[in-house]
């Protein structure tokens, strides 16, 4: 492609950086230059590619594949070796499988030994007296149980008569009101039909 | 002679017992104060006696009325509410003291009315007017009264009417007691 001498004046045309009068000079170029024509063609092609393609942030760090940052640790590496492989994987637990096995089969049940403790034979205190005090200290404790609980029923009981009191007397209260207004309200009615006297009491 | 006599005795009782004032006059001034009371939508007062009129002789005309300063509904406690709370309790006291002063202004404005409609009544006796405020036993009825009584002659109602007193003259004019 012949490259016209005045295609860079025809770069500015594109850009728009020429005044007026330049401008229709070199519109009226472009029209007889053929290699100019293409030229702004190209031009305003490239433009629009350009405009086409989505603004993008410049990166703010550029790593590389080989940089130790990205290089996996000795574990991962190794897990990731075992487990990509299938045959790895069972063959290990086949291996797993048969030490279980192993060691079952070999494996002696732990002794439970049982140890009586012998109370001394000269001891003071006899199995009686021990039974004695253990059901002297449970009487104990079931008698204070049983006074607490008669106790917390006795309460119980009480505040539930007294709330059972306070509603009936409510309730009489209530009855009494509502017989009272309907009474005003009767009594109110009656003088409405009654008949008015003119004369004197 | 003796059913003459006899004749002559009853007439003579009849007479004694006869009443200045008309039996209408009286269901009249007993009928305002019912609608009086039952009148105020917004904060009813309970009716729970309705007026009762009486001439005594001599001294003048005496109403009563029977009356819940403020409408509580009947279920106030029940089963399913077995108790009332404080601020019910607290709420419901200030409401009826401020109905109290309502209530007395609206009996004094019923007793001048009652002074015209006493056509009968002579002018030196008494007008009294008398309310019975009832109140449920859960309510704290501290500072409340039991009965309002209100008392006037007919005379100073009448002299009331015709100047049309503002309220605090009009109040100088009562004998007011809260028992």
């Amino acid at each position: 492609m012949n490259i016209c001498e005045r295609s860079e004046a025809v770069s500015d045309y594109a850009f728009d950086e020429v005044s007026g009068t330049e401008r229709a000079e070199i519109e009226r170029h472009i029209e007889s230059c053929a290699e100019c024509h293409a030229h702004l063609r190209s031009i305003r092609l490239t433009t629009a590619a350009l405009k086409a393609v989505p603004n993008r942030e410049i990166p703010q760090r550029i790593a590389f594949v080989s940089d130790k940052l990205f290089e996996p640790s000795p574990w991962a590496r190794f897990w990731r070796g075992f487990f990509g492989s299938p045959t790895q994987v069972g063959f290990a637990s086949a291996c797993l499988l048969a030490a279980a096995i192993s060691f079952s089969a070999t494996r002696k049940p732990v002794e439970i030994r049982t140890v009586i403790a012998q109370s001394p034979a000269k001891s003071d205190v006899t199995a009686a007296q021990i039974d004695a005090a253990v059901s002297k200290a449970v009487a104990q404790v079931h008698a204070e149980d049983q006074k607490f609980t008669q106790m917390a029923l006795a309460a119980a009981e009480e505040k539930h008569k007294k709330e059972h009191d306070a509603l009936l007397v409510s309730m009489r209260e209530t009855v009494d009101v509502m017989q009272r207004r309907m009474g005003a309200y009767t009594s109110e009615l009656a003088s409405l039909e009654r008949p008015s006297f003119g004369g004197g009491q | 002679m003796k059913p003459v006599l006899l004749a002559v005795l009853a007439s003579v009782c009849f007479a004694a017992t006869e009443s200045p004032l008309s039996l209408a006059s009286i269901r009249a001034v007993e009928a305002s104060i019912n609608d009086k009371v039952r009148s105020n939508l917004s904060d009813p007062y309970d009716l729970l006696g309705t007026a009762r009129g009486t001439y005594l002789d001599g001294y003048g005309a005496v109403f009563s009325v029977e009356m819940n300063l403020v409408l509580v509904s009947p279920l106030n406690l029940s089963p399913f509410k077995p108790s009332i709370s404080e601020a019910e309790i607290v709420g419901m006291q200030k409401r009826k003291l401020a109905k109290v002063e309502n209530l007395k202004d609206a009996m004094r404005g019923l007793m001048v009315g009652a002074s015209k409609t006493l056509t009968g009544l002579p002018a030196n006796e008494h007008i009294v007017m008398e309310a019975f405020l009832f109140n449920y036993r859960w309510e704290n009825t501290r500072d409340l009264p039991k009965r309002i009584v209100i008392t006037s002659t007919k005379q100073q109602l009448l002299d009331a009417a015709a100047r049309r007193l503002t309220g605090a003259e009009l109040t100088k004019l009562f004998d007011d007691q809260e028992l």
